[in-house]
């Protein structure tokens, strides 16, 4: 990569995907600095600010290696991957029930969170080597089985959400890849069976089974586990059209949100800037996602194309679990919202993802 | 070359899928944030507001209740209530073992209490000031305090039944307390406070305050001292007659201002809640009872009034006297004799009043007693007041002129039966008892400060003649006839004995050995200031009027009319 390629590539970057992030960057920023500066005197508001400045050298990083070179290290990362996974359970620290963390310093390390970009890369190796068109059953059943080592991993720590993302990357990607349809519809086939096992043979912790069956029924247990979903609601829907102002949401400020600056965050957003704030978000959002897509779609290989698509299955996926359980949507799991919520590991894994789709994006031309 | 077209073209074709489900996700999102932060976003603010703004109800002071020369009788302190949020009692058995060492509560109630699922709940409300302090001092969690008001009388056995009490919630629920509520117990207020979700305030969180408005004080009519006095001489008369019950009103004659209203048996307001049912009544306005002799007054001021008879006029009256069925005997069995009118009322005789009574007729019987005031309430300010009974004109029967002269087979109240005697000392005029002499207003309320003056009311109901005649025999009463135990040295007194016969409950006949013994009467006789009534309930042994009730009228007169410094006359 020579001076000449880089102001050429520079000169190719996707500024609408670019301003876009600032913005829900800012957003983010601002929300995480209402969440937490009540508590801690902001400790948090300045270890974001750092997250943020440390991930977009990340993501620079990320645009600038050409990603074909990425493919020629995939099992190397493949293997890497799983020794981060693995070394979890040796060095980890336990947060909430769960042993997810490896701490560095002041920094918190999540292993689980870069086994999305990273699977998100080894997978599209793997299915790029069939041409974007996955017609054997092996075929589907070797991706699944890429996904499979890691999924345990993460699924047994235990940290649902991810483990949850990486199945809809999984789908996302065999989609794109060309997979035949019939194999789709099987996949589902099986997920809904998935459930149906996981419900009946008490694979989940407790507090996850109450989780789910709060989402069926949010009036269930008002005070109990239904407490965060119905609090949430309240929050945001108190916000009404305008908000109460930035800085001014009485619910979160007041702690009767739970985990407000991480997985709570949105219902903070709600509170204080309104349907309008929100509503902003939520199209910065789509905005971000369907430039993702197009990236995709304008690869000039079927391997960035598969990158892409992981990536917006990833972004999709936790944006909208995220958003979805803070309005009652989707059951609540821990999935953080991305750029936005307070926390590192995923700060970093998702600019990561956005480095990549620029990456992808700079190199469309064959 | 067809194999990359057709596989651009299945990638094509999935990137539309997925923007299709992309797109579908994000709407789903704005239809539920339109939803939430519009469609319902109002009830969702309320439900916000509910959550994070505690409404703390601000209770009154209740009024003072004073005696008429300010003495307290009633008053409102400020004591401890201990609550607990049983999410945040972090060891409900060690907690409630140390609470139940403080309050003397069982261990299990307490702990029960502490596992309710609820936000609140009380332990133990209106605790003594050295609990709660040590309470305070273990620093439980999820253990409170709430100040109340506490009613206490500092009385304890005076006038009980009179004043009444309040309850838990500061509501009057009997006696004075109960008919003044509305007066004593002023009006709540609220504070509107933010707090966070574990139910703390937060500083400089008042969103709104409106200030409760405290109780007025009352003053009463009574005179704490000769209410005392008129608790301990009946007290004394029922114990050592061994009396069921008593009564003693203490009234000035010309106002109808109550002084002193005494009940035996009797409790501590302070413990109310420990005492016997029994106890609790205020007999003097609530209890009625077959008047007796006392009833001869009134017959003798209507025949005076109806001028059938004058004083000095001579009747033969015969041992006995048959009216239809009935046998009408003397209280004491004497010789056919001469008997003045005076002394027919002097000398209690049945015979002789059922004499007068048959020259007035039933029909005018009936008017003086409706005219007396015996048929309806006083209207005293005081909550369940009784009337007694007479029966109509058309039930009455052969017999029942010969019964209502000498007090049978009516009813009334001791407070009726004061009412209607104080008429001959008040010159004829019949006034309305009351109790409440005055009302402080409180300075928080907008009237500024001035009192609520009563006006008495009164009608005339016998000629100023008639009453001077009437006193004079009832000044003999005293002097000469039944009632001589009833003098007070250094003033005349005229008042009447009355020893009844109680009916069966069930209203055939009359109890054997139960009987109501009674004096009634005003002093000083000339220019009367107080009317006193005295009623024992079934004394045992002697059961005459004159040797039970009229010492008592004596005692609490002397006491009464000295400590209202009123001149003796000269006696002659």
């Amino acid at each position: 990569m020579d001076l000449k390629d880089f102001s050429k590539n520079l000169r190719r970057i996707d500024f609408i995907l670019i301003m876009v992030l600032i913005l829900i960057l800012t957003i983010g920023f601002l929300m995480v600095k209402s969440a937490t500066n009540t508590i801690n005197g902001g400790l948090e508001t300045s270890k974001q600010i750092r997250w943020i400045l440390i991930g977009i050298p990340i993501l620079i990083l990320f645009s600038l290696v050409d990603y074909h070179r990425l493919k020629n290290y995939s099992v190397f990362l493949y293997l890497v991957n799983l020794g981060f996974l693995i070394s979890v359970y040796i060095f980890g620290q336990s947060a909430l029930g769960a042993q997810r963390r490896i701490p560095l310093g002041s920094f918190v390390f999540q292993p689980s969170e870069f086994a999305k970009i990273i699977l998100i890369i080894t997978l599209a190796a793997f299915l790029s080597e069939r041409k974007g068109k996955i017609t054997k059953i092996s075929d589907v059943l070797l991706a699944g089985l890429h996904i499979a080592v890691p999924w345990i991993l993460i699924f047994h720590q235990p940290d649902l959400g991810t483990a949850m993302v990486l199945i809809a990357i999984l789908f996302g990607m065999l989609l794109v890849a060309g997979t035949e349809s019939k194999y789709l519809i099987g996949l589902i086939f099986i997920g809904i069976i998935g459930i149906v096992l996981i419900f009946n043979f008490n694979v989940l912790k407790d507090y996850q089974m109450k989780r789910l069956l709060v989402f069926v029924n949010p009036d269930m247990d008002p005070l109990g586990a239904g407490y965060n979903l119905l609090q949430s609601k309240i929050a945001i829907g108190s916000g009404r059209f305008w908000g109460k102002g930035l800085f001014s949401g009485t619910q979160s400020r007041l702690n009767f949100i739970p985990e407000h600056h991480t997985d709570f965050i949105f219902s903070v957003l709600g509170e204080e800037l309104g349907f309008a704030g929100a509503f902003s978000l939520v199209v910065l959002y789509f905005v971000l996602i369907t430039r993702g897509l197009r990236i995709g779609s304008l690869s000039k290989d079927i391997f960035g194309t598969l990158i892409a698509a992981g990536i917006v299955s990833m972004l999709l996926f936790q944006i909208f679990v995220n958003i979805g359980m803070t309005v009652g949507l989707m059951p609540i799991t821990g999935i953080p919202l991305p750029f936005v919520s307070y926390g590192g590991s995923s700060m970093f894994a998702n600019m990561m993802g956005i480095g990549l789709l620029l990456n992808v994006y700079m190199r469309r031309f064959k | 070359m067809s194999a990359p077209r057709s596989r651009e073209k299945i990638v094509y074709h999935r990137l539309i899928i997925i923007f299709s489900f992309i797109f579908l996700c994000f709407s789903g999102i704005t239809a539920r944030l339109i939803y939430i932060q519009v469609i319902r976003s109002e009830e969702f603010n309320k439900q916000a507001l509910r959550q994070r703004l505690r409404k703390i109800k601000l209770t009154p002071k209740r009024g003072i209740i004073y005696d008429r020369n300010k003495n307290v009788l009633a008053m409102s302190i400020e004591v401890d209530s201990v609550y607990a949020t049983p999410r945040f009692v972090k060891d409900p058995d060690n907690t409630a073992e140390k609470l139940s060492l403080i309050l003397g509560m069982d261990k299990s109630i307490i702990k029960q209490k502490l596992t309710r699922k609820s936000g609140f709940v009380y332990i133990a409300r209106k605790i003594d000031k050295d609990k709660s302090k040590k309470i305070k001092k273990l620093k439980l969690k999820g253990i409170g305090y709430l100040r109340e008001s506490k009613r206490y009388y500092p009385g304890s056995n005076l006038a009980p039944q009179l004043i009444g009490f309040a309850g838990m919630d500061n509501k009057g629920l009997t006696g004075l307390e109960l008919y003044y509520d509305a007066l004593l117990q002023g009006e709540s207020g609220e504070l509107v406070t933010e707090i966070d979700p574990l139910g703390r305030s937060i500083p400089d969180g008042v969103l709104n305050l409106s200030p409760s408005i405290d109780g007025d004080n009352v003053v009463l009519t009574i005179d704490k001292n000769i209410q005392f006095v008129a608790e301990s001489e009946l007290k004394k008369a029922v114990e050592s007659s061994k009396a069921k019950a008593g009564v003693v009103i203490v009234m000035d004659t010309k106002t109808g201002e109550i002084l002193a209203m005494a009940n035996m048996p009797s409790f501590d307001s302070n413990v109310y809640n420990q005492a016997e049912v029994e106890t609790l009544r205020n007999r003097a306005v609530t209890d009625v009872y077959e008047p007796g002799s006392t009833m001869k007054i009134v017959i003798a001021a209507s025949a005076l009034e109806e001028k059938i008879v004058r004083p000095q006029d001579v009747f033969y009256l015969p041992s006995t006297i048959k009216v239809a069925d009935k046998e009408i005997k003397e209280a004491h069995e004497r010789p056919p004799g001469n008997f003045t009118f005076s002394q027919i009322v002097s000398k209690s005789s049945n015979v002789g009043a059922v004499t007068i009574g048959l020259k007035l007729g039933k029909e005018r019987i009936f008017r003086y007693i409706k005219s007396f005031g015996l048929m309806e309430k006083t209207g005293i300010d005081y909550p369940g007041e009784v009337k007694g009974y007479l029966p109509p004109l058309y039930r009455w029967y052969g017999s029942t002129i010969g019964n209502i002269p000498i007090g049978q087979g009516i009813s009334v109240t001791a407070l009726q039966m004061l009412r209607a005697v104080a008429v001959i000392g008040n010159d004829g005029v019949i006034v309305k008892p009351y109790l409440l002499k005055d009302v402080l207003k409180n300075e928080t309320a907008d009237s500024n400060g001035k009192s609520k003056s009563i006006k008495p009311v009164s009608r005339r109901v016998v000629s100023h003649e008639t009453s001077q005649q009437l006193k004079n025999i009832l000044k003999e009463v005293v002097a000469e006839g039944t009632g001589g135990n009833a003098r007070v040295s250094g003033y005349e007194v005229a008042g009447k004995t009355g020893t009844a016969q109680k009916p069966k409950s069930n209203g055939k006949g009359y109890e054997k050995g139960k009987y109501i013994a009674s004096f009634v009467g005003f002093v000083p006789a000339d220019n009367p200031k107080l009317a006193v009534i005295v009623i024992i309930d079934e004394p045992q042994g002697v059961i005459w009027g004159g040797s039970i009730a009229a010492p008592v009228f004596s005692n609490v007169s002397e006491y009464s009319l000295r400590r209202l410094k009123v001149l003796p006359a000269v006696v002659n």
